[in-house]
């Protein structure tokens, strides 16, 4: 993984719904959904704002500790015709957060040794992408390199 | 008696269980790009109801496999077919588990008398000429939307199925050491399965050394991990266990059917892609048959990838949660094993028709019709359907014989 390579990743559109949580993203801070009524946490998911809890609706943005664990993820060797080719292989995964809830599948970065493993701690970081907005990763810390893997 | 068959398409209350009449599967070992889903549909209905030679008229039902983009052929395929008066009529959409769903609902709908006779069909043509697997309709949208879905483009997630079964075999390879090479031992069996079956696409017998030397899609997963693409479609015919005994072929009993939905709260605590609900839905539809695993004597195991007949052979309890790795790798699937498995070649190397290719198989099969690759003494199938990704799941009891409860999906 090429962490130059970020940069020319297509950026998202930020809408209505998305903004705060990529405004957020451009302070280097990570937000995830919390219900207003039972206080659980949600990661964000398009289109729906009920808390699938207790039902209360009106989930509002919380900032999350960026920490978390791998739960899985999977290297894939190909982009699709109209993506950019030197992007594969690229590291896709799901994360355990300290919140208690798990991201939906995003982008992982290997530690600086190249390290990646199922149950490897790993923290979010923001890198700028093609059109210049910031984006959050997870990037295995450099402190688990070794640690037990996969 | 009077079977509601002979008389009316309404078939009265207190009806026998559900029986499988007919069968119509399309010539999907060649790809087809002359014809729409609508069409090939119609052509599977032909063939199904030509199987029980039973016309056009005595149709009281038809459910219809929601397919992946849910437009292509729903409700509308009564009118296409010409069919009038229908007493029931659904589309219904749990992807891949939907035949199991489908073949309850009808099994229902018999006994209560409220259709005698019911046509289920999966139908679908994603492939287009001249492009590859890729480019078909169950490719990659083009361009993804603002917001969270321009997001998970940024990452280069674009929906990939494979993606998303990639994860979930990559947590079972790290809590139970999985291999790939356990998992490639699905794929082989499989291939000598279909080596078998006329109806199969891809023939050519394969080794465990072909399959770890095909490319890499999304790791664990390589090329011989992942199913094909076909446009084809498949259709059953259901009538009640009473009338399919005045009916040509073989009645295969629907002995049981269950469904098991775990859900997926994204939350600390479930393990989601470890245990399916492969687990209820085995459980439930053994309970209604009255048999145990130890009386199964084929399996039809659901397999857009090799990890899923893993994970459910493991959930269904014929070896431990973690054990299935090992399991296979003797080759107890395959011709000649132990346990015979997707005897058709499933979806990995048979055809892709989502739950109506282990459901065909199974027919096949439990009518003691399936030729070189016949599973002697064939009596119980299981048929298992698995949908989302992993998300939801199926589970019929397909029976030569009638067994005792003869109630079906009531059971």
């Amino acid at each position: 993984m090429n962490e130059e390579r970020l940069v020319q990743r297509p950026s998202p559109t930020p809408d209505l719904e998305s903004q705060p949580f990529f405004d957020a993203a451009s302070r280097s801070e990570l937000l995830v959904r919390a219900c207003p009524a039972c206080g659980a946490f949600a990661w964000p998911v398009a289109g729906f704002a009920t808390c699938q809890v207790c039902w209360a609706h009106g989930l509002e943005w919380t900032r999350a500790s960026g920490l978390g664990v791998i739960h899985s993820f999977t290297r894939v060797h190909s982009v699709p015709k109209d993506d950019d080719p030197a992007w594969a292989p690229f590291l896709l995964g799901v994360v355990e957060l300290r919140e208690g809830i798990r991201t939906q599948i995003i982008g992982l970065l290997p530690a600086d040794d190249g390290h990646v493993a199922v149950g490897d701690p790993v923290e979010v970081v923001f890198h700028p992408t093609r059109e210049g907005v910031i984006v959050p990763w997870f990037k295995v810390t450099s402190l688990t390199a070794g640690s037990v893997g996969a | 008696m009077t079977s509601g068959v002979a008389t009316a398409r309404s078939g009265g209350v207190g009806a026998s269980g559900a029986a499988i009449v007919g069968l119509g599967v399309t010539d999907m070992t060649r790809h087809r790009y002359d014809v729409t889903a609508l069409d090939l549909a119609a052509e599977a209905i032909k063939l199904a109801m030509d199987d029980c030679q039973l016309p056009k008229t005595r149709l009281g039902g038809l459910l219809v496999n929601g397919n992946m983009m849910s437009s292509e052929v729903r409700n509308d395929l009564q009118d296409a077919l010409g069919l009038t008066d229908l007493t029931l009529l659904n589309t219904m959409s749990a992807g891949g588990a939907t035949a199991g769903s489908m073949v309850q609902y009808a099994s229902f709908a018999i006994e209560r008398g409220l259709a005698s006779v019911v046509a289920l069909v999966f139908a679908d043509a994603p492939l287009r000429k001249g492009t590859g697997v890729a480019d078909s309709r169950y490719g990659i949208p083009k361009g993804a939307g603002p917001g969270f879905e321009g997001l998970a483009r940024t990452y280069g997630d674009r929906g990939q199925a494979s993606i998303r079964y990639a994860l979930a075999a990559s947590r079972h390879m790290h809590l139970f050491g999985t291999t790939s090479e356990q998992l490639g031992a699905i794929a082989v069996a499989q291939r000598g399965w279909a080596a078998l079956n006329p109806w199969a696409q891809m023939r050519e017998p394969i080794t465990l050394e072909d399959h770890q030397a095909s490319r890499m899609i999304a790791e664990p997963f390589r090329l011989l991990d992942c199913c094909l693409t076909s446009n084809g479609a498949v259709a059953v015919i259901m009538a009640s266990a009473d009338a399919a005994k005045d009916l040509p072929q073989p009645p295969v009993f629907v002995r049981g059917v269950g469904q098991g939905h775990p859900g997926d709260p994204g939350r600390t605590g479930r393990d989601f892609g470890i245990h399916t609900g492969a687990v209820q839905a085995g459980k439930e539809a053994l309970r209604q048959a009255e048999i145990g695993l130890e009386d199964v004597d084929a399996l039809q195991i659901y397999d857009s990838f090799t990890y899923t007949v893993l994970t459910t052979l493991e959930d269904y309890g014929f070896c431990a949660k973690g054990e299935g790795g090992p399991f296979v790798a003797d080759g107890r699937l395959g011709v000649g094993g132990s346990l015979p498995c997707n005897t058709g070649g499933g979806q990995l190397s048979g055809y892709y028709a989502w739950g109506f290719t282990p459901l065909s198989e199974g027919v096949v099969q439990a009518r003691g019709g399936a030729g070189e690759r016949q599973v002697p003494n064939c009596d119980h199938v299981m048929v298992s359907g698995s949908g989302g990704f992993l998300n939801y799941h199926s589970t019929i009891i397909l029976s030569r014989t009638e067994g005792s409860g003869a109630r079906g999906a009531s059971g």
